[in-house]
């Protein structure tokens, strides 16, 4: 399984107002808006690189749900997103 | 010296030869033209406007002319140019001067990305700006002009321009730009306005400009933080209402609005997060304007 | 002003002094800068004013208008390196996996690899470079993954196919920035054509640290600028004074090796690229006064054209590089910028399809497309 982490040109800043983000990522010039789940994901992979299963298991204690195949596919989804962005990398590359 | 207190010979030949300097706001500007029919309009609606020593860093140089002395007498339109090939097509010499404000507009945007600048009508009351983002059919105009003559200091009418270190707003008091119905509206409304003639048939309809109040441009290089945001809509018939906007949402309202905050990049994002910390932001719908103006004016007490 | 000397060489010695001696810029008068500023922003030459004046801890010496317009355009520039150098980093995050070189041309490569024109320069799109065989697979897997083609017209698609060293722009679906993939640095209908050992352009690349895209090598890369400045006419800019002043800051820098003089001279040799350099010595001493040694002068004369080229070349060029007095425009520097543009047009294709491509170009100017006035973010990054 893929191991992910932090994309290598990764500095963010970052503002909250209660659950809503927005991120400025240096590298590229771009502000995202990410909601609490989409930000306790990146918070996640900040922490440490880690896997889907790893980040799924943490998500699911945080907001209180089933580490089901839903959460699963949602979370699958936006690390595909945060990749195309270049938020966030394989551990590998 | 103001623009007034020239003749109208002295303005003649500022115009014709190197060129009319003034300020507004933090800028220099140095215009060229021949067209006679623009010298009383400038005298009158420029009245207030210092005058600078032609030799000096002019921030935009502008011409506006005969798009060809040849075709002055076939097909009168003239061109608007500023440092280099014009952006706009040519237009009938009845629109020269709502081209100049449209033109002196341009190149600001295109150009002052040394400080954030927002889509906005912004005026001051008690050393805080209030500021009125635009989007179509908002009215902000309308508003900025009936603010501007109840008691309130004009600060832009169309930029909110930002200091990016420390988000302080900077006036840049140029002519209010009025279309339409609101032209009417504004003359019902303040009896003190000065208001331009009203040019047809431009390509936003009918235009008429409104010249800034004096005191705005004696204290033009005085700067201020924001304090309130509202973006407002006009709808006929519509009861007022004044709803708070979740910080959140007006951090992308107010970064959209900006012409450049991409290109100021972290300086903007840092600067729109001050804004939305430090300010109450309001959507407001309206449809009375002496209702809207109380509204405002006891919100901000 | 000083006596005998025209409105236009007053303008050029002002923008020439700027660049080559930045630190004289605090004694300007407020004339000479409104000057230097409109000729500067003509030449696109604000945001290295700029970042020199940065260097030198002069900006606040300088009068405070003159800063801002200076920042303003220098902030502009930031945020195109920061772009086109993201476009980059996600173009090789797309191409990942498929194993071919991709080698970063002009401003790009300045700026991943920290070379000295990098330093406020201005540039507008993205230029890479990638092997003629693989550019199919390159262009579909961009496709494939959120790069779109632009719409062009048959005609010119059909023209960048056929004729050209590169392939129609993409863009990113969410993004702004064009990006252009070249397999060869000249077009294939040039005169000076060298397809025939483009591939030693990869073998002689040098990767570059913290990027997986490579640069040209030093020679090849003096080479490139030379071949844009003197073959990329535009009749309206006419010849671009910053390509020649990126030559001659990757001179500086590349030419403290003795080495790097006999190895650029042997490679345009080898390239079929010897007049250009011979034009490149030349005018960077004439006008900008950059020294070249003695060794490479004399290697280089073989290529020099006959006299009466020769002398119509050292009239033509300088007109057509140095800029204008904006007061004061001439028209023997518009004929000159556009005799150079013919020239650079005449030399990139074979007579006949010149013809047809420019009566086509001139048939497209006759229909006027029309311009709105009304501002939107959009429009506003140009300066």
């Amino acid at each position: 399984m893929d191991i992910w982490q932090l994309h290598s040109q990764g500095a963010l800043h970052w503002e909250q107002w209660e659950d809503q983000f927005a991120l400025y990522q240096v590298a590229s010039g771009e502000t995202h808006f990410l909601n609490a789940f989409g930000a306790a994901i990146l918070q996640q992979l900040i922490a440490a690189p880690q896997s889907l299963d790893a980040i799924c298991a943490h998500l699911a204690i945080e907001f209180d749900c089933m580490p089901d195949a839903e959460l699963c596919a949602q979370v699958s989804a936006l690390l595909t997103r945060f990749d195309e962005l270049g938020l966030i990398q394989r551990h590998d590359d | 010296m103001m623009i007034s207190e020239l003749t109208a010979t002295e303005l003649q030949a500022r115009l014709t030869t190197a060129g009319l300097c003034f300020g507004c706001g933090p800028f220099r500007l140095r215009l060229n033209s021949s067209l006679r029919l623009l010298f009383p309009v400038l005298h009158k609606l420029y009245a207030h406007y210092p005058v600078y020593d032609h030799s000096g860093v002019d921030d935009y140089r502008m011409t506006l002319d005969w798009a060809s002395p040849l075709r002055r007498w076939l097909r009168p339109v003239v061109r608007f140019s500023a440092d280099g090939p014009a952006p706009f097509t040519d237009v009938s010499i009845e629109q020269a001067f709502p081209t100049l404000e449209w033109g002196m507009n341009w190149c600001i945007a295109v150009r002052a990305h040394h400080v954030l600048m927002l889509h906005a009508a912004v005026v001051e009351r008690h050393g805080r700006v209030l500021v009125l983002p635009a989007a179509p059919g908002s009215g902000k105009s309308t508003l900025c002009a009936a603010l501007s003559h109840s008691g309130w200091r004009l600060f832009s009418d169309e930029f909110g321009l930002v200091q990016p270190e420390d988000a302080t707003f900077i006036p840049i008091p140029r002519l209010i730009s009025l279309k339409n119905q609101s032209i009417n509206v504004i003359r019902q409304f303040s009896a003190t306005a000065h208001i331009g003639s009203t040019y047809h048939g431009t390509h936003k309809g009918s235009v008429a400009h409104i010249r800034p109040p004096l005191a705005s441009i004696t204290r033009m290089k005085e700067s201020a933080p924001a304090g309130w945001v509202i973006f407002p809509r006009w709808q006929a018939g519509a009861a007022l209402t004044l709803q708070p906007i979740a910080k959140d949402r007006a951090f992308m309202m107010i970064a959209s609005n900006a012409f450049n905050y991409e290109v100021l990049g972290e300086l903007a994002f840092k600067a729109v997060a001050h804004i939305v910390k430090n300010c109450e932001i309001y959507s407001l719908v309206y449809s009375d304007l002496a209702q809207a103006i109380h509204t405002l004016d006891d919100l901000t007490q | 002003m000083l006596q005998n000397q025209s409105p236009a060489q007053y303008a050029s010695a002002l923008l020439i002094n700027a660049v080559c001696e930045p630190q004289q810029l605090s004694k300007l008068s407020d004339c000479d800068w409104d000057l230097l500023l409109q000729v500067a922003r003509q030449k696109r030459l604000l945001g290295r004013l700029y970042m020199e004046l940065k260097r030198l801890c002069l900006l606040s010496s300088v009068p405070e208008n003159v800063a801002a317009q200076l920042r303003a355009a220098n902030n502009l520039v930031t945020h195109r390196q920061t772009v086109l150098a993201w476009e980059l980093n996600r173009i090789l995050w797309a191409l990942k996996g498929l194993d071919v070189p991709v080698i970063a041309l002009k401003g790009i490569a300045y700026v991943i690899a920290d070379l000295p024109p990098a330093s406020g320069r201005f540039f507008a799109d993205l230029d890479i470079l990638v092997p003629l065989e693989h550019i199919t697979v390159v262009e579909q897997r961009l496709l494939d993954r959120g790069w779109l083609k632009t719409t062009l017209s048959p005609y010119d698609e059909r023209y960048y196919r056929l004729w050209m060293h590169e392939i129609p722009p993409l863009r990113h679906r969410e993004r702004e920035s064009e990006i252009d993939i070249h397999h060869t640095l000249l077009p294939r209908t040039h005169r000076f054509n060298f397809h025939a050992i483009t591939a030693s352009l990869f073998t002689e690349a040098h990767t570059v640290p913290n990027s997986e895209a490579q640069i040209l090598a030093a020679p090849d890369m003096v080479l490139h600028v030379l071949v844009h400045l003197l073959f990329e006419g535009n009749p309206e800019e006419g010849l671009r004074l910053r390509d020649l002043i990126d030559i001659a800051d990757l001179l500086r820098y590349f030419g403290s090796e003795m080495t790097f003089w006999s190895q650029l001279v042997q490679r345009a040799e080898q390239l079929n690229l010897g007049r250009p350099l011979y034009y490149g010595f030349r005018y960077l001493q004439r006008l900008l006064g950059i020294k070249v040694p003695a060794f490479a002068i004399q290697t280089t004369a073989r290529f020099a054209p006959i006299a009466p080229i020769q002398w119509l070349m050292d009239w033509l060029v300088p007109l057509a590089i140095l800029p204008e007095h904006p007061a004061y425009p001439r028209y023997r520097a518009r004929l000159a910028r556009q005799l150079l543009y013919l020239r650079a047009h005449w030399l990139r294709m074979p007579p006949l399809l010149l013809i047809r491509h420019l009566s086509y170009k001139m048939w497209l100017r006759l229909r006027k497309v029309p311009r709105y006035i009304d501002i939107k973010p959009q429009d506003l990054q140009q300066l």
